[in-house]
């Protein structure tokens, strides 16, 4: 009994392994996502132990926000695409339990469309400086409507993300109540947000990080050292497909 | 070697050392006194028996070998605890040069090694607190393993992992006896449950803890399971099942009615959460009772430390706002005393019971 017991848990152990390659074999047969050459502003390397020679790169991208802010819900996430992806958002805000409906919902698991250096980038910039030039412009909860939305593979990813709705019935500052209570919807993260770089492609980036200069979160003006040929596969998950250094790496 | 011998063999060998330390004593106070022929045969019988359990089981038979191998104990928890994180920092060190086969063969191997460990300990017929103590680093590893899998295969999180790691606690828990492996073992399966129906409803799975109640069906089904099985399960089990059940069930509860509400969505607010909190108290109270009733101590100790948590949450709700602070404190010691009273009453009536 206690053999039979241990091999099922080892088996459990194998499969659970086995299940994880399989996915990966999945997501890897086709670029569904959408194949693209990010940057460094794009994929920052993540600060990791200093002993460990394993190479994560951090996504970072932003969202069009409501009044043109640097923090804030997005502005595309109005209430009739929260219903969309599956809010409940049949209480008017108004109501006196409206507050307390919204605030107990969780965040839910969505797709998102991520645009590279377009219209997103271009207006934000204009208004303010920015960091990254992956902005999330859509989401939805079929990743094939957003693909057929976004036809152009080298310029808007698919990818999977989480949205918050969030209640509004003060001021930010806490002033006091604005004349109506809102809803808002919040792009809360990407899944997963750190992608793993295999060999061969760490040796190249293991370097810089050995080089000490500023990243692009400590100097926004910096130019990007290197850029990451990324896909997201069947399954929308990320996979690195190739890495190279740009000319103002030292 | 069966767990539940060893463990039996170690309480005869105190009951034999409590026995002969009393046995002392009452020929001391003249009491009872034994012929020097019953002594020797005592003595002749003890000696033979706990050589054999010495033996056959690696039982301690005095105090000094108890407090040895309690050092053993402690140098081995801090001697694994070091060498696994030897292990994970050497990985972390070579993990770049790997390809990702090596990667994912090192991370399925870890888990599986350490199972093997506990298996070679068990049939040496090592002591029950190794066997456990690398059963729980199988466990661990297993976790860490996931984790690490998802991050190098760049996976996105699923609630099916807790499903894993619930079934392998539970599996590994009952081929060696362990409890604590038992219990982490419930309460993820009982969290996946939570995950499971959320992530149904269209919502991100790990959000369970946002909504408590999701957690409150599988904490009664956990308590309610040494019933279903009708005392066929072990006694030590039998207590985890119900220790786990009542544990997140009062968390839940004690979540619910601080966060508000999430059910019963015509009631007001306040009333909603006073519901949660005088079913917590409810609920504690019972726990308490059951456990008197079993005789189970762990069982009476949470049901009395949630008790008090939810009264203290429910008079803050009621008294905080208004009242002046020292009232307040003053209030909750005068409550307290009254608490320990009513318990030393208890105590007492229970004492006289065991004595009649």
């Amino acid at each position: 009994m206690r053999r039979a017991l241990l091999a099922t848990a080892a088996g459990i152990v194998v499969v659970s392994s086995g299940w994880g390659l399989v996915q990966v074999s999945r997501n890897r047969g086709e670029p569904r996502g959408g194949r693209i050459e990010l940057t460094e502003r794009e994929l920052g390397l993540e600060d990791i132990a200093a002993e460990s020679t394993a190479t994560v790169l951090r996504l970072n991208w932003d969202v069009l926000r409501t009044g043109d802010k640097e923090h804030g819900p997005a502005a595309w996430l109005d209430t009739t695409k929260l219903s969309e992806l599956g809010f409940d958002c049949s209480v008017p805000p108004s109501k006196p339990n409206a507050g307390r409906h919204y605030r107990s919902m969780p965040v839910r698991p969505v797709f998102l469309a991520m645009e590279y250096e377009g219209e997103a980038w271009r207006k934000a910039s204009a208004a303010r400086k920015v960091k990254t030039r992956l902005w999330a412009v859509d989401a939805a909860l079929d990743p094939h409507r957003l693909r057929q939305q976004y036809p152009d593979a080298q310029h808007y990813l698919i990818c999977r993300g989480l949205v918050r709705l969030g209640f509004r019935d003060h001021d930010a500052g806490g002033a006091g109540p604005p004349p109506v209570p809102r809803l808002e919807g919040w792009v809360q993260a990407i899944r997963p947000e750190e992608v793993f770089v295999p060999l061969p492609y760490n040796r190249v980036l293991r370097e810089l990080r050995g080089t000490g200069s500023p990243r692009p979160a400590a100097s926004e003006t910096s130019e990007p050292r290197y850029a990451v040929r990324i896909c997201w596969g069947a399954n929308y998950e990320p996979w690195v497909e190739g890495v190279r250094l740009l000319s103002t790496a030292p | 070697m069966d767990m539940d011998a060893r463990k039996k063999a170690q309480q005869r060998v105190d009951r034999v050392a409590s026995f002969r330390s009393e046995l002392a004593e009452l020929e001391q106070e003249g009491a009872l006194s034994l012929t020097p022929e019953q002594r020797s045969h005592l003595d002749a019988h003890y000696g033979r028996l706990l050589s054999g359990f010495q033996q056959q089981f690696g039982v301690d038979v005095s105090d000094s070998g108890k407090r040895v191998s309690w050092g053993m104990r402690v140098a081995s928890l801090l001697g694994g605890a070091a060498l696994i994180a030897a292990l994970v920092l050497f990985l972390h060190r070579i993990w770049g040069n790997l390809p990702a086969t090596v990667q994912v063969a090192i991370l399925t191997a870890a888990p599986l090694a350490l199972l093997a460990g506990a298996e070679a300990a068990f049939a040496r017929q090592a002591d029950r607190y190794y066997v456990g103590l690398l059963a729980l680093a199988a466990g661990v590893t297993f976790v860490m393993e996931m984790n690490a899998l998802g991050s190098v295969l760049n996976l996105v999180d699923s609630p099916h992992v807790l499903l894993a790691w619930g079934l392998f606690a539970l599996l590994v828990a009952y081929a060696y006896g362990l409890r604590l492996l038992l219990g982490a073992g419930l309460v993820l399966l009982c969290a996946y449950t939570a995950a499971l129906i959320l992530n149904f409803q269209g919502s991100h799975w790990a959000g369970f803890m946002q909504r408590t109640q999701l957690l409150i069906p599988g904490a009664l089904l956990l308590y309610c399971i040494p019933w279903l099985r009708r005392g066929h399960g072990s006694d030590d089990f039998e207590f985890v099942y119900r220790a786990c059940g009542a544990g997140t069930g009062l968390s839940a509860l004690l979540l619910l009615s601080t966060s508000g509400d999430l059910c019963c969505g015509g009631l007001r607010p306040g009333a909603v959460e006073a519901a949660y909190q005088i079913g917590g108290l409810l609920f504690s109270a019972g726990v308490v009772v059951h456990g008197v009733r079993l005789s189970r101590k762990g069982l009476v100790n949470l049901g009395v430390a949630a008790f008090i948590v939810f009264l203290f949450v429910r008079l803050h709700a009621w008294w905080w706002t208004w009242m002046p602070k020292y009232l307040f404190f003053l209030l909750i010691g005068l409550i307290a005393i009254g608490l320990l009273l009513i318990f030393r009453r208890i105590r007492t009536r229970l004492g006289e019971g065991a004595v009649v």
